[in-house]
């Protein structure tokens, strides 16, 4: 077989892509009836025209048409079924994974918390220490110049006032680290 | 069909898109592939891994471009996968080698001695393998240009061109042996 077919075959350069779509009828139908008038007039496109239409009819019968499985519908389904549930597993095992590191974290804040109270506390304690021992030094003085007659009883009432004022500090600072939001209000 | 679908998409109802997209585009899927790895089966197998791809790849769908042309741009690059995987260096563009050829033996699979048949389908093997793709499509898109353009992801005028020239080879090669000697 040659590489090339003689020229004498070839139909004219300006309307060869045009033949071709004439013959598939894709040419709009003004270019159409000029393509024609060539063709009646041109012996060499007109045989060239019958030659691949000629060709393509002949493609048109022998392609294959291939078609896919009645089962491929349900074998698809099945895929996509397993896909969901490993998705679904690998959410749940994440969710999961989420809400033990919440907890965790939630254990270290109240573990730091009790050491917090704990310190405050003992500063508390040594406020008050600190405080009865100065009002005991200078308790007499400082109850005479404010006008208290029981110098003791001037100095306990302020270091009660000082521990509940520490106390209530306390305690608020505890609602505000407890009080942080559950691992389901985060992930729903 | 395609308008429902980009509606649920817009919608984050990536479920209910699949649903409709998987019977709007399940055999236009199959024919594509088929067309380039002209095997039955491996043409199912290739549209079954495509819209798994599809399935998985949804919520990130952008719509910028068009539905189809991205659900055909995977598929081609499934069966590119797939073609690597049985000739490493496997090109869309490389003629088709002889190892080729003989694979694509397979596709005859219609009606058993019919030899006018069976010789045209030998002559479109030796067409260079975007021709082969371009000729295939055509006949199983129903002669449609546009079809086969957004399949192959291809200007108009290429697909038209790749046809031309396919069609002209097909001529030459069917010519009896003295007129193309003559």
């Amino acid at each position: 077989m040659n590489a090339e077919a003689p020229a004498r075959w070839d139909p004219c350069e300006d309307y060869a892509l045009d033949l071709m779509e004439l013959g598939d009828g894709t040419l709009p139908p003004e270019r159409a009836r000029t393509v024609r008038q060539h063709v009646d007039g041109c012996t060499r496109c007109r045989h060239w025209m019958a030659e691949m239409t000629a060709v393509g009819s002949a493609l048109a019968a022998a392609m294959p048409r291939p078609e896919l499985s009645p089962d491929f519908d349900a074998r698809l389904r099945g895929r996509i079924g397993e896909l969901s549930s490993h998705t679904r597993a690998e959410r749940s095992d994440l969710r999961a994974a989420i809400e033990h590191e919440h907890e965790r974290m939630v254990d270290a804040l109240r573990r730091g918390l009790r050491l917090r109270t704990a310190l405050n506390a003992a500063a508390t304690a040594s406020v008050a220490g600190g405080l009865l021992a100065a009002a005991h030094s200078i308790g007499p003085d400082l109850a005479h110049t404010l006008g208290f007659a029981d110098s003791t009883l001037f100095g306990l009432s302020t270091t009660a006032a000082l521990i509940v004022a520490a106390s209530i500090a306390a305690a608020a600072s505890a609602r505000r680290w407890l009080g942080s939001p559950s691992p389901s209000v985060l992930f729903g | 069909m395609e308008a429902g679908i980009e509606e649920h998409l817009a919608a984050g109802r990536h479920a209910r898109a699949f649903d409709l997209i998987v019977p709007a585009f399940r055999d236009r899927v199959f024919r594509l592939a088929w067309s380039i790895l002209k095997d039955r089966a491996a043409a199912e197998d290739a549209t079954q891994e495509t819209l798994v791809r599809v399935w998985k790849a949804l919520p990130g769908f952008d719509g910028r471009a068009a539905l189809g042309t991205w659900i055909y741009a995977i598929t081609r690059n499934t069966c590119l996968m797939e073609l690597r995987r049985r000739r490493p260096t496997v090109s869309f563009d490389d003629p088709d080698s002889h190892e080729a050829q003989q694979a694509a033996a397979s596709i005859a699979t219609g009606p058993a001695g019919d030899p006018e048949r069976d010789n045209l389908l030998r002559l479109v093997e030796t067409l260079p393998a975007n021709q082969q793709q371009a000729v295939r499509l055509f006949y199983l898109e129903d002669r449609s240009y546009d079809a086969v353009a957004e399949a192959l992801g291809m200007p108009l005028g290429t697909v038209k061109n790749l046809l031309f020239r396919a069609r002209k080879r097909l001529m030459e090669l069917a010519r009896p042996e003295e007129v193309q000697a003559a």
